[in-house]
């Protein structure tokens, strides 16, 4: 069997986009960049005469801004999605898209898997949004809390600790007995050589574990 | 431009891993890799206080400001941590803990004789709160009438906002003041 090319126009300012997404698409067989646009007008030009299956859209094109671009290329009457590519989810922005007619919406450095996925859920019909702020500090924090050593119910510990809670209201809220946390606080005092609670705090925050 | 240099990382990472013999090579991309997307992450997420509205913003700088005036005056190790995103609040809640942070610092320095000092604001039951906790001595039985003194008057400005004040030791000895104000 030999499933179809799904063939991409990239249209983003910076040509370094296009590479980084050309490069990203390497090594599938399946998608192939095919087209590139520095501005609105050029992606509504190409599109219109190469016929994408997708688009990856910056947010901000030096002429138009997506809404506009997506309105355009929908008034194309053709069967193209539109994937809203942004370094910086600005909230009011990306409603605007969506609201618009786009079919997704990614943060530009999506991992290659995750990009190469996100094409395929789209062009299955899936409409994916993917500009969690909590996947940014999700993974500095696994970073930071594999190089403390802390695991993660340790941290969950330490943040109610932040919160001034004390040791039976920690227990309490996770469902732990009140030795537990006791040793659990122990042992992420002893990995972040601190004496006591605050001090633990203080270590946790200047590594920026907090 | 991250972007592009973090897959052009990873492309390399693809290409070498054929090659057997520079596996610490391969970690070295990997690790160049992470960093690509940290600096992103980080970069993004500096944008996004930059483009926040100022009310906000302004309960992080007001204690941020307390804290900062704190450990000038004592030299006592002091560490502001915003463990939440907050929401904004109306400009007199903002002054009504920032209040209660300077009164709690105040109250540490005059009694507490601590090492540490942290100071964490969080969004918590809808509402924001400050938390100022020591790792001093406690508060003393016959300073605490003093020392609440202060406290007090805190306490009923909170109230008029609807807002609480908590005192309590904290496991270690030293002291917790916990500031909170409906959003």
């Amino acid at each position: 069997m030999n499933a179809e090319t799904v063939r991409v126009l990239v249209a983003d300012d910076h040509p370094i986009v296009y590479d980084g997404v050309t490069l990203a698409f390497q090594s599938t067989s399946w998608l192939s960049v095919s087209g590139y646009a520095r501005s609105g007008r050029e992606a509504v030009s190409e599109a219109k005469s190469m016929r994408p299956d997708v688009v990856l859209l910056d947010l901000r094109l030096p002429d138009m801004l997506a809404p506009e671009v997506i309105n355009e290329l929908r008034a194309l009457d053709v069967d193209v999605k539109i994937i809203v590519f942004t370094a910086y989810p600005d909230h009011t922005a990306v409603t605007a898209a969506l609201r618009a007619g786009a079919n997704a919406v990614v943060v530009k450095d999506a991992e290659r898997a995750d990009l190469v996925d996100i094409i395929r859920r789209v062009v299955s019909g899936e409409r994916v949004v993917c500009v969690g702020d909590s996947e940014d500090s999700n993974a500095i924090l696994r970073r930071k809390l594999r190089e403390s050593g802390l695991t993660p119910r340790e941290y969950d510990i330490l943040r109610h600790v932040a919160m001034g809670k004390t040791n039976p209201e920690i227990a309490a809220s996770l469902g732990l007995t009140r030795n537990t946390v006791k040793t659990y606080l122990q042992r992420t005092l002893e990995k972040l050589g601190a004496h006591n609670r605050i001090e633990a705090l203080s270590r946790a925050s200047e590594r920026g574990i907090l | 431009m991250l972007y592009t240099l973090g897959a052009g990382i990873r492309t390399l990472g693809a290409e070498v891993s054929s090659l057997a013999s520079v596996p610490h090579l391969k970690d070295k991309l990997q690790s160049l890799e992470e960093q690509a997307t940290e600096a992103a992450a980080m970069l993004r997420g500096s944008l996004r206080v930059l483009s926040a509205p100022p009310e906000q913003v302004a309960l992080g700088v007001a204690v941020r400001e307390d804290t900062r005036a704190f450990q000038e005056r004592t030299d006592v190790t002091t560490r502001m941590i915003t463990l939440t995103e907050l929401p904004s609040l109306p400009a007199s809640r903002v002054r009504v803990l920032s209040e209660a942070t300077r009164e709690a610092l105040l109250n540490v320095e005059k009694h507490a004789r601590a090492e540490s000092v942290v100071v964490t604001v969080f969004a918590v039951e809808d509402g924001v709160a400050v938390a100022v906790a020591d790792d001093g001595v406690g508060l003393p039985e016959e300073s605490s009438r003093q020392a609440g003194l202060g406290l007090a008057s805190i306490s009923d400005r909170l109230a008029r906002v609807g807002g609480t004040l908590t005192v309590s030791d904290s496991d270690d000895g030293g002291v917790s003041v916990q500031a909170w104000v409906p959003r």
